[in-house]
């Protein structure tokens, strides 16, 4: 393991957020050099300054292990979070030290949960910077770097490897320096057109620009303290739900419908699945909502539960009303759209949705080969059976995931969080949706969360972000050797 | 990639830039939060000291008239008047020196004011037309009439100087705040200075110190057992420029005679 070749790449990393942060400067300046500018130009040349010192010593190396490009993706994603908390602490307010960890944290893996009560206190310059942390979060910042930044050359293929979900390099064939270009085009034409669109339905260029980027990252941070609710625009809403649906999709799959290939949206298994779990939880949130007269009317109640479905299961988290007010029925819907998510390949977090398709699939099988010992039966996606690896793989992690969210709520219990609180804590930040329910609803914010919950919370960030095993090898000494 | 002398000053100069940043922003600090300070300490005494003035010369006021409605002498009548004149003067500078929100507060200060100056002034017109005409009844009409309005007064003007002491209260709960604030970025500055002193040692250990006793350990291999003088040389500085010379050295001993 070279540790300089390690520090190196962590460090180009950080140039690529001492860029957004002087890119946060320059709006605070613009904004009559508003009292985020101090704080973020501060920030930016320290992180530029952290970023520069190792480029100036290490010298290039193309050719980096595994392992070490395991630890480069680990390791830029826990010092990006750490990087990312000087504008907060910098500036002040409602930004303690944990609390600064916490929102940097939550931006960085797109989670989107906060700890600010008022929202709307934050200058422009610090509510872009909070934007910008979900947006470089939202594919990845070690991916993100790699498009921007040229010197990066050869180690991409590795890197880009690492960085993606394991689930998400099946649905792309094309080599990793395409990949990674194909991802960013997607990312950015989506977050373009969804600022353009929220602008003409009536949005000021800046909120249209902020919710854009937090709904194509799948993040859910808000630039008003009533998240969406605020604009009360079912036209907003209609171009959100299109923005966090399709940023929930594999972005391979985008890119293949737009260049009109065949493994496109709508013949792609698991989207199709996706999409149909999004319609069918909508509808049965609507018909219960609806029911149960907590809004006048079925469409009313279309309205809401399609845009919370949809923001949960795309692991976004924007809110347009309260949840904790709605049936058990449409909450457990919520619940269920926050552990299973989104397609594996896109900005979301979460187990995926392909997991719970072959998850399906294999349990299915399972009945089949029990009805008939001798027949052999394969888990076929798309038509192409996948490898017993693959299965083994999304077992374990289907269990991993779950033990992590009842040892999260036994925590969380352990330190005083009622049992709702704790439990949906950990799955929305699990599942990096953002949102839960009881004391952490949609229109409520993690501020009054003891700090050791708040510390556990963000480690289940990781985890999730992470995918679990990226973030856990890393304590394993032994791997190091 | 550069050289080890243009590597190191970097590296220097980057810990003196550090070291000087979180000195600036020190100073910078400290002289704003000497400021604050300084502004919160300048409001409280200007405060204090318009309140004693009013005070004073409503005391004035009110001893003047004790001696008029006992001694009925014009010349603590002139004195009266004068010292109600002086009143509303204080009253007047008073009101220009406190901030917009505190303006309401003189409101009733200065209702107050204009009733007494009409008792007054009816009181000293009506005396000094009618002099021994009527009877002056000066210890009921102090009691009735002035001394209300002079606790009113008083109370007031102690009112207005409570909520202008009290209004500074957030801005020094601000300050006691923002001292916390103020030590952030100097805070962070030296984290990121501990890290790039940690870096900096890091980078000169394994690049100039490691190749160093490398380089001593295969040199003595060589000369006591003659084993290969072989190092792997990652950089292209001076430690390579060494490297490669003691190696043509080593292999090409002939060439050196």
């Amino acid at each position: 393991m070279r540790f300089n070749v390690v520090i190196r790449y962590i460090g180009m990393i950080l140039l690529l957020l001492a860029a957004f942060m002087l890119l946060s400067a320059g709006i605070s300046y613009l904004n009559n050099v508003d009292t985020a500018y101090f704080p973020l130009l501060m920030s930016s040349l320290l992180t530029l300054l952290m970023g520069c010192f190792p480029l100036i010593f290490v010298p290039r190396s193309d050719h980096i292990s595994n392992k070490e490009s395991y630890c480069i993706v680990v390791g830029a994603w826990i010092v990006s979070s750490i990087v990312g908390t000087f504008p907060y602490l910098m500036w002040g307010g409602e930004f303690s030290i944990i609390n600064a960890w916490f929102e940097s944290v939550s931006g960085f893996t797109t989670t989107g949960a906060s700890i600010l009560n008022n929202v709307e206190e934050l200058p422009q310059g610090m509510q872009f910077w909070r934007m910008s942390t979900c947006w470089m979060g939202g594919i990845g910042v070690v991916m993100f770097a790699l498009v921007i930044l040229p010197a990066i050359g050869k180690s991409k293929m590795i890197l880009s490897n690492v960085e993606l979900s394991s689930m998400a390099k099946s649905n792309f064939h094309y080599r990793s320096q395409t990949v990674v270009r194909i991802v960013l085009a997607v990312y950015v034409g989506l977050t373009a057109i969804t600022t353009l669109a929220l602008k003409i339905a009536g949005m000021r260029w800046f909120d249209a620009v902020a919710h854009a980027m937090s709904a194509c990252s799948t993040c859910g941070f808000s630039t008003k303290n009533l998240s969406m609710a605020f604009f009360d625009s079912p036209a907003m809403e209609i171009i959100l739900i299109v923005a966090m649906a399709l940023a929930g999709v594999h972005f391979g799959v985008i890119y293949a419908t737009i260049c009109g290939r065949p493994n496109n949206l709508f013949r792609s298994e698991i989207t199709r699945f996706y999409f149909a779990v999004i319609a069918i939880a909508s509808i049965a949130a609507a018909i219960s909502l609806c029911v149960e007269k907590v809004y006048p009317s079925f469409l009313t109640s279309l309205r809401y539960a399609a845009f919370h479905v949809v923001s949960y299961i795309s692991t976004t988290g924007l809110a347009t009303d309260d949840c904790n007010t709605w049936t058990a029925f449409s909450i457990m819907i919520l619940i269920f759209c926050s552990i299973v998510c989104a397609c594996a390949g896109s900005t979301a977090g979460g187990m995926k949705m392909d997991r719970l398709v072959l998850a399906i699939k294999m349990i299915r099988n399972r009945l089949r080969s029990q009805q008939h010992p001798n027949a052999i039966f394969r888990t076929k996606v798309d038509g192409l059976p996948q490898d017993r690896d693959m299965l083994n793989s999304v077992m374990v992690f289907a269990v991993a995931y779950m033990m992590i969210i009842v040892i999260g709520t036994l925590i969380n219990t352990m330190l005083g969080c009622d049992l709702m609180t704790g439990f949906s804590a950990c799955v929305a930040c699990m599942g990096n949706v953002g949102p839960g329910f009881g004391d952490v609803g949609s229109m409520d914010n993690f501020s009054m969360m003891s700090n050791g919950v708040k510390i556990n919370l963000t480690l289940l960030m990781l985890l999730g972000r992470l995918e679990i095993f990226g973030l856990i090898q890393l304590f394993f000494i032994r791997w190091w050797r | 990639m550069t050289g080890i002398r243009k590597r190191v000053t970097i590296g220097f100069l980057s810990i003196v830039a550090l070291l000087f940043f979180s000195g600036l922003v020190s100073l910078f600090e400290l002289s704003h939060m000497s400021n604050d300070i300084e502004a919160i300490l300048d409001s409280s005494r200007k405060s204090i000291e318009m309140s004693k003035n009013m005070l004073d010369a409503i005391q004035n006021n009110e001893r003047s008239v004790t001696y008029y409605t006992v001694l009925r002498d014009s010349l603590y009548a002139d004195s009266c008047r004068t010292s109600l004149a002086d009143f509303d003067v204080r009253l007047r500078q008073a009101r220009s020196n406190v901030s917009a929100e505190a303006q309401p507060r003189f409101d009733s200060l200065d209702l107050y004011t204009a009733r007494l100056n009409e008792t007054l002034s009816a009181i000293l017109d009506n005396n000094a037309a009618q002099s021994t005409a009527v009877p002056f009844d000066g210890r009921r009409w102090y009691n009735t009439e002035y001394a209300p309005l002079y606790d009113r007064i008083t109370d007031e003007i102690t009112n207005v100087m409570g909520h202008v002491q009290s209004s500074l209260n957030p801005r020094a709960e601000r300050l006691s705040r923002n001292a916390y604030r103020s030590v952030t970025p100097v805070f962070i500055s030296l984290v990121v200075m501990i890290v790039i002193l940690l870096l900096f040692y890091y980078f000169v250990m394994i690049y100039t110190v490691k190749p160093i006793i490398e380089m001593n350990r295969r040199l003595g291999d060589y000369i006591r057992y003659k084993l290969p003088f072989d190092i792997k040389a990652e950089c292209q500085d001076e430690m390579r420029e060494l490297k490669e010379k003691i190696e043509s050295m080593v292999n090409n001993p002939s060439k050196m005679k």
